[in-house]
């Protein structure tokens, strides 16, 4: 009897041990985290975009249920960008033709920007929790850029707002797309042949479904019509003449991921949940 | 035996303990180290700015210890100081690399704006800019740390003048003096600026330009841009221009219907994906009901569905103001009520049940199908109109005590109001009761376009081809592509001006050789469908009827 309690005893001393001796695999401290109360915190904000440079409104109700003060509240964010990035070409009829990409990339880490010391005052009765109305502020220079309506195409902007090669693969990409009607718009729009001249490149056979012709590019034609294709410039591709602009777009604007901290004289952190703000 | 087995256990427990308590981190020195850590921020001036020229302090605070290795990212030398001052010369995204020698590294993202001109306005003398008559003077605030040589360009929209009355385009001081408007609406004065022989991102500046006399104002949500509005106003005076006004917020993904009420504009965003889509996991729901205020100075969320199952995005909507309620549909099987006060709400069915769907009408089997896709709904002197565009389609008419309890699963009679337009693919609808008229749009290839009928003959209208007869059609349209079959979405929503009976929508075309996308209007002195704006492709619209000089 007493060798089974020996073993038991030791049988739980090591499961024990398994269980908290292990620093990396402690599925103790993976599963909970002990330590202390954190302040409560929440916080609503009245608008959820503003124009960058503006202040964000915010208000806050906050308390404790520990023995701690509090000490002070911390706003924080971090930056991300959205692009849009838009190419269409007017110019094929067959099908529309239009390469859209919208990315959103974290652009600056969650950083402190304003930081509110505790009133003991703010104290409502009624809501049993501190208030804070206030507000805090963001940056001019995240202001919403648009790239639209082109009149007069930019190469250095295209360059600068398009990844490198996005021309050339729009181009090749829409070259295998292209139908003889396609084909035939381009060429004649651009100046590069009469219609007469296309016509001569092309051939037909009959349908016996529709009863009409199926119109082809002569083989022989192939390489003349690419090597034109080839030296049309992307700019010229992506024309609208009926409005005189460039179908071409990009904007890029800012979101923030802001949140509220509520931090006691110990430091420990009450957290409120993140808040997306557009900036335009 | 036992003793042994108990040994043999004990083996394999202590085993168990060794072999579990590993570390799994590969042994590589270039692998990122939580324990490793950094900040970074401005020091001086602009420090939310983060500008080209700005110093920024960045401070080690790993727990680890060892040779340090500042990389920048920005191809500068790295620096192996323990707290490194750095100056970005040139504006973009950077990631930042700490490394400690033999223990890995963390990397951080930075963002470094360049140096812009902020334009902001001096204080308007009646608080509002007023067409032909306020005069505007613009302020200029550019950092310039490094004092460099500055040169400003200003360009001015067409119809501005200088104080003495002289049409101004361009300008290259410094303070291009007073100017007033010619045009009301959005006026974007732009301003190039060259900074040390360096062309800065122009920037620009809407000045909102009000009418000199109080008039209803329209919005209007434009697909992949802003809500706009614009001043309706009669009888314009030939020197004066009527421009559209861009309230810089965006009008989300498909704002198929926008409501208006009180001072405030409920954008309905359906989201990316508004037809048909085989949601299993229920989480492509991205719609939201957005309330901006009528300035668009702010913004706010009152329901989103974002996450949430794609059928549940807000679709079309009307509002009740005695209530207080916003009814909202979703794609295709019923309706949904919220109160105004709301803000911040995540869509759940069990908290926004539908308030009517096709099944709990008597119309269920009997004209209205299990999927019957909603297009436009309006209460119309207490009754419900509720518009459906494919499988059962037309108008269906309903009381709030035509609402059943349950779901029909046996035949139930039709509610008394009755079906309109019984077998026309009704995509919107306005009535104008007053006058007695209903307006609505067909999207059907041989019949798309803008119908006009009275109330009494609406009653008379069973099948296509009564469309036909002389008068019901006002224009013909040729629809754009967007949407699938049954799904198209077309013309959103019909705004009526109650006073002189004019009718606004939006319309997206498909052959602008035959007639142009734009804002439209129905006309009912000429009885015609006009072009109020050309080349802009707009959802909802919508009608604020308190005038105002501005918004």
């Amino acid at each position: 009897m007493k060798r089974i309690l020996d073993i038991k005893l030791l049988l739980i001393i090591l499961m024990t041990s398994l269980l908290v001796s292990c620093e990396i695999n402690d599925p103790i401290d993976n599963i909970v985290k002990v330590g202390k109360v954190a302040p409560h915190v929440f916080w609503e904000l009245p608008s959820s975009s503003v124009n960058a440079g503006d202040k964000v409104p915010f208000y806050a109700q906050y308390y404790t249920t520990s023995n701690e003060e509090i000490d002070r509240l911390e706003v924080w964010y971090d930056i991300n960008e959205v692009s849009v990035r838009t190419v269409s070409c007017p110019l094929v009829s067959s099908f529309k033709y239009t390469v859209s990409s919208t990315k959103t990339v974290l652009s600056r880490e969650f950083q402190e920007i304003e930081n509110y010391k505790h009133e003991p005052t703010n104290w409502l009765a009624l809501k049993k929790a501190y208030i804070l109305d206030t507000a805090f502020q963001t940056s001019k220079t995240l202001r919403q850029l648009d790239w639209k309506e082109v009149k007069t195409f930019d190469e250095a902007k295209f360059n600068a707002y398009f990844p490198t090669g996005f021309a050339v693969q729009f181009k090749d990409s829409m070259y295998n797309l292209l139908k003889v009607a396609d084909f035939r718009k381009i060429m004649v729009s651009l100046n590069l042949m009469t219609s007469t001249e296309f016509i001569a490149c092309t051939d037909s056979v009959p349908n016996p479904n529709t009863g009409g012709q199926d119109y082809f590019i002569k083989e022989d034609k192939k390489s003349v019509l690419k090597t034109k294709y080839e030296g049309i410039q992307f700019k010229d591709l992506i024309y609208d003449a009926s409005t005189q602009l460039y179908k071409v777009e990009y904007s890029k604007a800012y979101k923030l991921g802001a949140r509220l901290k509520v931090i006691d004289k110990t430091g420990i952190e009450g957290v409120a949940d993140k808040k997306d703000i557009e900036l335009r | 035996m036992k003793a042994k087995v108990k040994f043999y256990l004990i083996i394999v427990l202590f085993s168990s303990v060794f072999s579990s308590c590993i570390d799994n981190m590969p042994d590589i020195e270039d692998f990122p180290n939580e324990k490793i850590a950094f900040q970074y921020k401005v020091n001086g001036d602009y420090k939310l700015d983060y500008l080209v020229g700005s110093t920024i302090q960045f401070t080690n605070t790993s727990e680890l210890k060892g040779t340090l290795t500042w990389d920048f990212g920005d191809g500068t030398a790295v620096s192996t100081a323990e707290n490194p001052i750095h100056i970005y010369q040139t504006a973009g995204n950077y990631e930042v690399k700490l490394t400690i020698e033999g223990q890995g590294f963390t990397a951080k993202k930075i963002l470094i704006s360049d140096i812009f001109p902020t334009i902001t306005l001096s204080p308007l003398a009646g608080g509002i800019c007023e067409v032909k008559t306020t005069p505007v003077q613009f302020n200029v605030e550019l950092p310039n740390p490094q004092n460099l040589a500055v040169e400003y360009k200003w360009l001015f929209p067409s119809g501005t003048v200088t104080s003495a009355g002289l049409p101004i385009a361009e300008s290259t001081a410094a303070n291009p003096g007073t100017v007033k408007f010619m045009s009301v609406g959005s006026q974007k004065v732009r301003l190039q600026t060259t900074l040390g022989g360096r062309v800065l991102e122009e920037s620009y500046i809407n000045v909102q330009v009000g009418y000199s006399q109080t008039v209803k104002t329209l919005y209007f949500a434009v697909k992949g841009g802003n809500l706009m509005a614009m001043k309706l106003i009669n009888n314009l005076p030939v020197d004066i221009k009527n421009n559209p006004f861009d309230l810089g917020v965006k009008s989300g993904q498909h704002p198929l219907n926008i409501l208006f009420n009180d001072t405030s504009i409920y954008v309905l965003d359906a989201g990316k994906q508004f037809s048909y889509v085989n949601d299993l996991d229920g989480n492509l729901g991205d719609g939201r009901i957005m309330i901006v205020s009528r300035n668009g100075a702010t913004v706010e969320t009152m329901l989103s569905n974002v996450g949430g199952t794609a059928f549940n995005d807000p679709f079309y909507g009307f509002i009740e103001p005695t209530e207080k309620m916003l009814y909202f549909s979703d794609r295709n099987t019923g309706i949904s009520k919220i109160t105004l006060d709301k803000r911040n709400e995540t869509f759940a069915r069990d908290k926004y049940p539908y308030w009517v769907q096709n099944g709990t009408l008597g119309y269920y089997n009997n004209g209205l199908q299990f999927g019957s896709i909603t297009s436009n709904f309006a209460k119309v002197n207490g009754t419900w109109w509720w518009g459906k565009s494919y499988a059962g389609v037309g108008i269906f008419r309903f009381k709030d005590a035509d609402i059943l309890s349950a779901v029909v699963t046996t035949p139930v009679p039709n509610p008394t109001a009755g079906r309109l337009l019984s077998d026309i693919y009704v995509k919107s609808f306005v009535v104008d009761v007053p006058r007695q008229i209903v307006y609505f749009t067909v999207r059907d290839d041989a019949y798309a376009g803008f119908y006009k009928v009275s109330l009494a003959d609406a009653e008379n209208i069973k099948t296509f081809d009564d469309l036909k007869v002389a008068g019901r059609l006002i224009q013909s349209l040729v629809p754009d592509a967007e949407g699938s079959a049954g799904e198209y979405v077309y013309i959103t929503q019909l705004a009526l001006d109650a006073e002189d009976g004019s009718v606004y929508f939006g319309y997206r075309t498909g052959d602008a050789t035959k007639v142009k996308s734009g804002l439209k209007r129905y006309n009912p002195t000429t009885n015609k469908v006009e072009n109020v704006l050309d080349d802009i492709e707009i959802y909802g619209v919508t009608i604020n009827n308190a005038k105002s000089k501005l918004f």
